[in-house]
């Protein structure tokens, strides 16, 4: 399978956040990424490094059906920025032009954990190249590939970051694809995929599900209820399953196929995995019991709808565990779309 | 069919208005009005670049006048690339790329303005003959000039220019001026400077900048903002450094990054693009203050 990772991911690498009062090393940091890669080093697998954005018109061209102009624009304008922390946020909603920035920041970012650094657009949209390229691969040959995306994107929603995500990856390759037929994008991260839903609630071409902690206790809070169906064309297109605290194999495993067969009655032409390996037990932010054994079993599961996939990286916090975990997966997932054994 | 297209002439200073089909995959928008409001900069220049970036293009550039207090506003947070003085105002280049820098950083340590003399075996000339063509050609090829353009320029003598002939009274040395109406200024920007690679050395450069510079403050009269942008990777901006003009760096370094593709200088880094992206270059925006 290949594996595509911007090579510059280490640029985006934010030092702290700010969390129930105290000041704490940020979660979503390169080494993530890095223990990925080193857990991988002599697989089977094919990684490719993507060094920058070489397809920017048509990458750009298809952001705008996911994300607004606007947030693209102002996205892309904090390059000029030193690092910005938002601070101050809307509540209702209403805004009027104004220049000061703190109002700027708080209209297009949720949180105070989302801060936008002088690379954050640079490594965001390399990562979006690597999304261009895994559909254009899937598109050609009907394969499957792994996409190890930082920073990660299933919070962002249309005009809004959040959640540590700026461009929303998984959406990101489900729109390049709706347009070869119906995708299907299902959210095994910990939380719940609140961006994604936001991008296509009103959309019958594109199925979202997710499976995620339960959002009356957990981020995002304000979003990832069972009662979440979707609006217009979109009504009966989207699926949240809230899960309580401490959830096992055992237990994970029913809730997987149900939302599988949930998605199979659509008849998706593709399918995208948004992986979070935040559900794994040692996950220093969550608290769902996952081993690192049932990684494999989940992407077995998941490769029984027999569908070309793209499986993006989202979450997952350990920067130990997180590699053995993402091998687990892989090794469950080799099946699908497997390619000759490739080379780093 | 457009002006350069009919002529060959090639023109540097632009026009007014929006155009998104700009030369080296550019977009480009000159805008005579004063900003007194950073909010409605902000909005003008993101507007500017949605449409640039949704049609896919390299480069937006944005030149516009914008009150102090504005310019204070801004700093840090548009990419202002360029500014220059105009009365208690400024001239401002903001200016993106799509892309990442590809253009080599050339240092930007200044050099001071040198009495320059025309050195002996040379002649000043502010006139093309008709036998200049075929060596003016020789000069502004780079620069994408055609023959028939030059041709054309020479027949046309509307040009404010400078040549520096040698004892045989050959052109080896030339650079042009053009004039733009900007609001109620006139832009005048020094462009086309072209030194013959065996004349080089001589501090021709500089000699070239001066004079066209004096010359053209006679031929527009009145105060034209007299400015160039020039070629940081050949070290064109130290020449007009040494010609007395100044950096327009009051409010960012003054540099237009990787702004033109010329073929002269080292490589750059080639990247794998949709654009072309092999000889881009920094150019620094310098003007002529006031003598």
């Amino acid at each position: 399978m290949n594996i595509y990772y911007p090579r510059n991911h280490q640029l985006h690498h934010p030092q702290t956040e700010f969390f129930n009062g105290e000041m704490i090393p940020h979660s979503e940091v390169p080494s993530r990424l890095e223990n990925i890669l080193s857990a991988l080093e002599g697989s089977a697998h094919t990684l490719l490094a993507v060094d920058r954005v070489t397809d920017f018109a048509a990458i750009w061209h298809e952001l705008s059906q996911i994300h607004s102009p606007e947030y693209l624009v102002w996205l892309w304008n904090t390059q000029v920025l030193q690092a910005v922390y938002p601070s101050v946020f809307s509540a209702t909603g209403v805004l009027e032009k104004t220049w000061h920035q703190s109002i700027q920041w708080g209209r297009f970012v949720t949180d105070i954990f989302t801060p936008l650094l002088p690379h954050t657009w640079e490594v965001a949209t390399t990562t979006a190249q690597c999304i261009f390229m895994a559909t254009n691969e899937c598109l050609q040959n009907r394969t499957s590939s792994l996409v190890l995306a930082r920073p990660p994107g299933h919070h962002a929603g249309r005009s809004r970051a959040g959640g540590y995500c700026y461009l929303n990856n998984a959406a990101f390759a489900a729109q390049i694809l709706s347009k070869s037929g119906r995708v299907a994008i299902l959210d095994v991260d910990f939380h719940h995929g609140n961006g994604t839903q936001d991008i296509f609630y009103d959309r019958d071409d594109v199925v979202t599900c997710s499976i995620h902690a339960d959002p009356r206790r957990k981020f995002p809070y304000f979003a990832g209820y069972e009662a979440e169906l979707g609006v217009g064309n979109g009504v009966g297109y989207n699926r949240n399953f809230p899960l309580a605290a401490g959830i096992t194999d055992t237990q994970y495993q029913p809730l997987l196929e149900e939302a599988l067969a949930w998605i199979a009655q659509f008849e998706p032409k593709f399918l995208i995995v948004s992986l979070g390996l935040d559900t794994h037990e040692s996950d220093p932010i969550a608290d769902f019991a996952l081993t690192t054994g049932y990684y494999q079993t989940m992407a077995k599961t998941i490769s029984g709808l027999g569908l070309p996939q793209i499986t993006v990286l989202e979450g997952g916090y350990s920067t130990t565990s997180i590699g053995e975990n993402m091998v687990s997966f892989l090794g469950g997932a080799r099946s699908i779309g497997a390619k000759k054994p490739g080379r780093r | 069919m457009t002006e350069h297209e009919q002529t060959g002439i090639v023109t540097s200073v632009g026009s007014l208005g929006v155009d998104h089909a700009a030369s080296f995959d550019r977009s480009y928008w000159n805008r005579p009005v004063l900003y007194e409001d950073p909010i409605d900069l902000q909005h003008d220049w993101h507007s500017f670049l949605a449409e640039s970036l949704r049609l896919g293009r390299r480069r937006a550039m944005f030149r516009t006048m914008v009150a102090p207090d504005v310019m204070a506003e801004i700093r840090g947070r548009l990419p202002v690339e360029a500014a220059l003085p105009v009365e208690e105002n400024f001239l401002t280049y903001i200016g993106a790329n799509a892309h990442l820098q590809t253009a080599i950083r050339a240092e930007l340590l200044g050099v001071q303005p040198r009495e320059l003399v025309l050195p002996a075996g040379y002649i000043l000339d502010f006139a093309t003959q008709d036998t200049d063509a075929g060596q003016l050609f020789s000069l502004w090829g780079q620069f994408g000039w055609t023959r028939e353009g030059v041709e054309n320029m020479i027949t046309a003598g509307t040009t404010p220019i400078v040549i520096i002939r040698d004892i045989e009274e050959r052109a080896i040395a030339t650079m042009i001026a053009e004039s733009l109406e900007f609001g109620d200024q006139i832009l005048v920007e020094l462009t086309e400077m072209a030194v013959a690679d065996s004349e080089k050395g001589h501090g021709l450069a500089s000699v070239l900048i001066r004079e066209l510079a004096r010359h053209t403050q006679n031929y527009f009269g009145g105060s034209p903002i007299t400015y160039g942008e020039y070629n940081m990777t050949t070290g064109a901006h130290r020449s007009a450094m040494r010609a007395g003009q100044l950096p327009a760096n009051s409010f960012s370094d003054g540099v237009l990054r990787d702004h033109v593709s010329i073929e002269t200088g080292p490589g750059n880094v080639v990247s794998e693009s949709s654009w072309s992206t092999r000889w881009l270059h920094d150019f620094m925006v310098l003007y002529q203050g006031s003598e």
